[in-house]
């Protein structure tokens, strides 16, 4: 590889709309999936990422970038990490963990998961059914049952804001 | 909106503390049978464990409360959903699960406001003549056999010269739901909160650790760490941050040892060294808990206040938690889902549960220890 012989070697990746990026093969190598291509030698021409769409690859990108500037100093790398997402919102964040998930970058994984529990933790059930689009299939009278069953947890819920 | 896969789902799910998960169990069906499972308990609690997340300090005195262990911005106060007169009958804490110790007992787990009476188990035999009785009691979990476990000894004790009779001992399985009779300790108890020390008069030291394993029902002598200062101070044994603790105290001094690999005797290391004026005259110091970064450790001093002590510069630090009762006691006990009223569910396997082997070495160190090293509580 040419990082070995100390000349810096740039990678070319594709979003899934289309838009190229470059980036240094040191900060790319973060991403399993990608340091699996460059390591078996199918990462010369352009990496073409099927599911980050440019909006999302170009902020894992800083990432990337941002957090190999970093020395191995973990409490350094944890709040550039905090500071970071701290002023994404959540679909953003949404995007970035299947991102994360796909590019096989665990660190980044773990700490948007985090974020995303941080966003959820006072939020009340009718904001995560809009939120992770899922259906509610209870019906009204079970769906009191199982909301009656921890009333307790229902105080100290924020109003939502999103609608 | 987004459309997150199940598994990427339970990764953030796991993040969260309890009382928003019981609430999210309304979101749908789905989501109601992730956090009810048992699997999704586990991965909670190994998540909150790993990263030193979901910790709070369970306080008692008059009355029950919690204090958020990051924050400690207050001590809210909790309503045991159970009759219970005092709260120095509540004992350690493993796993999210408190053991209170009334008759009958009752598991609580004080997050998720689960709780289990035990049933009743009376004491096989009366006392001998001219025997009065002491009752402690045990608790911990047993990882090979995924089963909370609790041990109640009786002893029965001389009237006049107090000495240690005879006791008889049994052991409840939360699994099975019942007690069972096991052989009786074979050594005399020393009752005080928070340990159980073995006084043997045929050792050179005069005082020896014993441990007891919930799995094999098996006693062990444990070592002591080399070099400790016995004469003028008074033992008791402890847990902080999953590892066992000698805490030696004598009217001017704390010194407290930590056993860093459970069962190891070179791993014993002076952990906390005070004397006054940084503690008070006859302090009782008890340790509670390593902060999130594990450079400082929360002590109870005499039951009156909590202080940090920063193991790099060795100095204290107050802490003022609003709300706190004006004598205390104090346990950390990190916020799980573990459920308490089954009993007897089937164990299924989930390979997620087994992708991190490292995170799974820490659980294997923590349930060893749990399981072997329980305290007794009078």
């Amino acid at each position: 590889m040419a990082a070995e012989t100390g000349t810096p070697t740039t990678l070319t990746l594709k979003s899934n709309d289309d838009e190229l990026f470059s980036v240094a093969e040191s900060a790319a190598i973060l991403s399993v999936t990608i340091r699996n291509m460059v390591e078996d030698g199918c990462a010369g021409g352009v990496i073409p990422l099927d599911n980050v769409d440019g909006k999302t690859l170009a902020s894992v990108i800083t990432y990337m970038n941002g957090i190999s500037a970093i020395p191995a100093d973990e409490e350094k790398k944890k709040s550039y990490r905090d500071k970071f997402l701290s002023d994404k919102d959540f679909e953003t964040l949404a995007d970035m963990v299947l991102a994360a998930n796909y590019l096989n970058m665990s660190c980044l994984m773990d700490a948007v998961s985090a974020k995303i529990a941080q966003v959820m933790e006072k939020k009340s059930v009718g904001w995560v059914r809009r939120k992770f689009g899922i259906e509610n299939d209870y019906t009204p009278e079970e769906e009191a049952a199982v909301k009656e069953e921890h009333k307790w947890t229902f105080e100290g819920v924020e109003t939502d804001d999103d609608n | 909106m987004a459309d997150l896969p199940p598994e990427l789902v339970e990764d953030i799910l796991r993040c969260l503390p309890v009382k928003t998960l019981k609430r999210f169990r309304a979101v749908a069906k789905s989501w109601r049978s992730l956090i009810d499972g048992d699997d999704f308990a586990k991965l909670h609690l190994r998540h909150s464990l790993t990263t030193n997340s979901n910790r709070n300090l369970i306080i008692g005195g008059i009355g029950v409360y919690t204090v958020a262990l990051d924050s400690l911005d207050g001590a809210h106060p909790i309503k045991p959903p159970f009759y219970y007169k005092t709260v120095d009958e509540i004992s350690n804490s493993c796993n999210g699960v408190v053991l209170v110790m009334s008759e009958p007992p009752i598991l609580w787990n004080p997050y998720s406001a689960d709780y289990k009476v035990l049933p009743d188990c009376p004491v096989e035999r009366a006392a001998p003549d001219g025997c009065y009785c002491m009752t402690g009691f045990g608790f911990g979990y047993d990882s090979r056999n995924d089963d909370y476990k609790v041990v109640r000894v009786t002893e029965f004790r001389h009237i006049i010269n107090h000495s240690s009779m005879a006791n008889v001992a049994s052991i409840y399985s939360h699994r099975s739901n019942s007690w069972r009779g096991i052989d009786p300790v074979p050594y005399p108890l020393t009752f005080s909160r928070g340990s159980w020390r073995v006084h043997d008069s045929g050792s050179v030291l005069g005082l020896i650790i014993m441990g007891f394993s919930l799995e094999t029902e098996m006693h062990y002598p444990m070592a002591m760490p080399d070099g400790v200062r016995v004469r003028g101070f008074v033992l008791t044994l402890d847990v902080v941050g999953d590892r066992l603790a000698l805490v030696c105290t004598s009217r001017y001094r704390a010194v407290i040892w930590v056993m860093e690999e459970y069962g190891v005797a070179d791993s014993w290391v002076e952990l906390v060294a005070l004397r006054c004026p940084a503690i008070e005259r006859n302090d009782f110091v008890t340790p509670l808990v390593y902060s999130k970064e594990g450079d400082r450790v929360l002590l109870n001093c005499d039951d009156k206040r909590l202080v940090w002590y920063d193991l790099r510069t060795k100095s204290v630090d107050y802490v003022t938690v609003k709300g706190l009762p004006f004598a205390f006691y104090a346990e950390a006990c990190v916020e799980s889902l573990v459920s308490l009223g089954g009993g007897g569910r089937g164990k299924i396997k989930n390979s997620k549960l087994e992708k991190d082997e490292r995170k799974e070495n820490i659980r294997r160190k923590r349930d060893d220890f749990l399981s072997k090293g329980f305290k007794l509580v009078l």
